[in-house]
């Protein structure tokens, strides 16, 4: 399995995409803390903290691209090919893309992360210990996300239609179930990654759970969108 | 040894492998030839382990692919010359597969020489020629030093000085005793290299032979030049043999003894008189031909 996980780490490192994904979020993630902490003055509430903080929970939606691209991408360019030539018992390919999606959600997060912290502590006076839950939903949504990531791209098996599917989901999906769920709506995969990075034991409008089912939720989908993958990638003619 | 028995791949409503049964023996090189569409590509993928048959097993030693220990060191295959990321070198697409095999690194740099693209292997992939990228791909089948490889049309977009490299390579592979199992449409390559031939057709086996068995069965022509062509094709006919008339050129598919018999007995002078053997590629055309409409 090692020697997956380092030719998963290696593929990236052989081609662009890994770094544009994370210069993108740099750029997005330095864009907004630098226009709160010219716009606001110190901080004085904990949930300004926690509002300051979850800047950083851009990172989870560029762990999700990442996820993507870390499986779909085999699919696109036929790479899959080779890939399960050298490692033909297929779940383990999963498992290692996987691992790597993990790592890569969790080292984005800290990226996106110490950059918030960077600009905002001093900026805005943000205090990290009442950020503290913030940042640590953020760490493990990322890291939940890339492992989704992968699990919707080995649905797929494209990058491109798991990268459109992803976002017109989060940006019209939700929006649209909301309205026949209701309260319930809090459960759809948004709103509970959305709680994870929430730092909160639950919001006034009762629309998201608390923050550590909203990690488990987060965790759980993932778990879900990889049983899912590896069922359809165990069956696939490639 | 492959082993291919009883062997379906059915795509809804299309059938492209039905009931193919084969065994291909270690240590010789064996083409498997067939029209496009017959199910070539289909029955190597499913042999790889990368489509699932409907039915029917394909095994190498005994065992599907995903059951081999170490498939790479067992097994090296050249599939389509597409499947590269375009913006990865060729030295990084090898890197990768050795990474992932557990290999050295010197390995790739080692088959990068010896496939002839070591002066492109910083370049990226989208870069490389067809001819290239099946150089590349040869090496990522060699990177495990493999007993036996599969080839899917590997000429295919390689200029002549490249086939005959190709060409050269297998036989030296082979002659290590080593096995090659090879599809192709260029039947004129197959006959130089392969000891014995599958040939299938609509998902079918057709034959399985001996090359030089297989050609032996094959009717030759005679080719015949007179200044007189006209009135020997008239005596050929009156003598109960059918030839095609060509300006002053007749081609038949009597023996040529029969034909300079017919010309001396009517006085009829030849400028040309040949007999051709019979190729690989009529043996193939008249077996594929038969099954034609089934």
């Amino acid at each position: 399995m090692s020697r997956l996980v380092r030719a998963e780490l290696m593929k990236l490192r052989t081609v662009r995409s890994a770094l544009w994904v994370t210069l993108g979020m740099v750029g997005l993630v330095g864009i907004s803390v630098i226009s709160v902490v010219a716009s606001s003055g110190t901080i004085e509430t904990a949930g300004n903290d926690r509002s300051v903080a979850r800047i950083a929970a851009i990172a989870v939606l560029f762990a999700l691209l990442l996820g993507i691209i870390v499986m779909g991408a085999e699919g696109t360019h036929g790479t899959i090919t080779q890939t399960f030539l050298v490692a033909p018992v297929r779940e383990r390919v999963l498992w290692a893309k996987a691992i790597v999606a993990v790592v890569l959600g969790v080292a984005l997060a800290a990226v996106a992360e110490a950059l918030t912290l960077l600009v905002a502590v001093p900026g805005v006076s943000l205090s990290v210990h009442n950020a503290r839950y913030v940042l640590v939903g953020v760490l493990i949504a990322s890291a939940a996300a890339g492992a989704l990531g992968v699990g919707l791209g080995a649905v797929y098996h494209r990058q491109g239609p798991a990268i459109i599917t992803a976002f017109l989901w989060l940006l019209i999906g939700e929006s649209v179930l909301a309205i026949g769920l209701r309260d319930n709506v809090r459960y759809l995969p948004g709103h509970v990654f959305a709680a994870a990075v929430a730092g909160t034991r639950g919001s006034a409008q009762n629309d998201l759970v608390g923050a550590w089912p909203g990690a488990l939720g987060a965790a759980l989908y993932a778990g879900g969108f990889l049983a899912a993958g590896a069922a359809l990638l165990s069956q696939r003619d490639v | 040894m492959i082993e291919v028995a009883d062997l379906r791949k059915r795509y809804r409503k299309a059938t492209a492998v039905d009931g193919l049964s084969f065994r291909v023996a270690d240590g010789r090189i064996t083409g498997f030839l067939g029209p496009n569409g017959a199910g070539k590509t289909t029955t190597l993928r499913i042999l790889l382990g990368l489509v699932r048959p409907t039915a029917g097993r394909a095994t190498i030693d005994g065992k599907a692919y995903r059951e081999l220990a170490d498939p790479i060191r067992r097994v090296g295959a050249v599939l389509e010359a597409s499947n590269y990321h375009p913006k990865r070198t060729g030295r990084g697409h090898l890197r990768v597969l050795c990474t992932a095999a557990g290999l050295s690194w010197s390995r790739a740099d080692e088959l990068l020489e010896f496939v002839g693209i070591a002066n492109a292997a910083g370049r990226a992939v989208g870069g490389y020629s067809l001819g290239m990228r099946q150089r590349l791909s040869v090496a990522g089948a060699l990177l495990g030093d493999p007993q036996l490889l599969v080839l899917d049309e590997p000429a295919n977009g390689l200029d002549p000085e490249g086939i005959r490299w190709l060409r050269d390579f297998l036989r030296a592979f082979a002659a290590g005793g080593k096995t090659v199992f090879i599809s192709s449409h260029v039947l004129a390559e197959i006959e130089q290299i392969a000891d014995e031939v599958v040939i299938i057709h609509r998902g079918r086996l057709v034959a399985q032979e001996n090359v030089a068995e297989l050609r032996a069965k094959a009717v030759g022509a005679t080719r015949v030049r007179s200044p007189d062509a006209a009135r020997l094709r008239e005596s050929l006919g009156q003598a109960g043999i059918e030839a095609e008339l060509d300006g002053d050129r007749l081609a038949t598919t009597a023996p040529a003894e029969r034909v300079g018999e017919v010309a001396a007995a009517n006085g009829i002078v030849l400028h040309e008189l040949t007999a051709e053997a019979p190729s690989l590629e009529e043996a193939f055309l008249e077996l594929t031909a038969g099954e034609t409409g089934r």
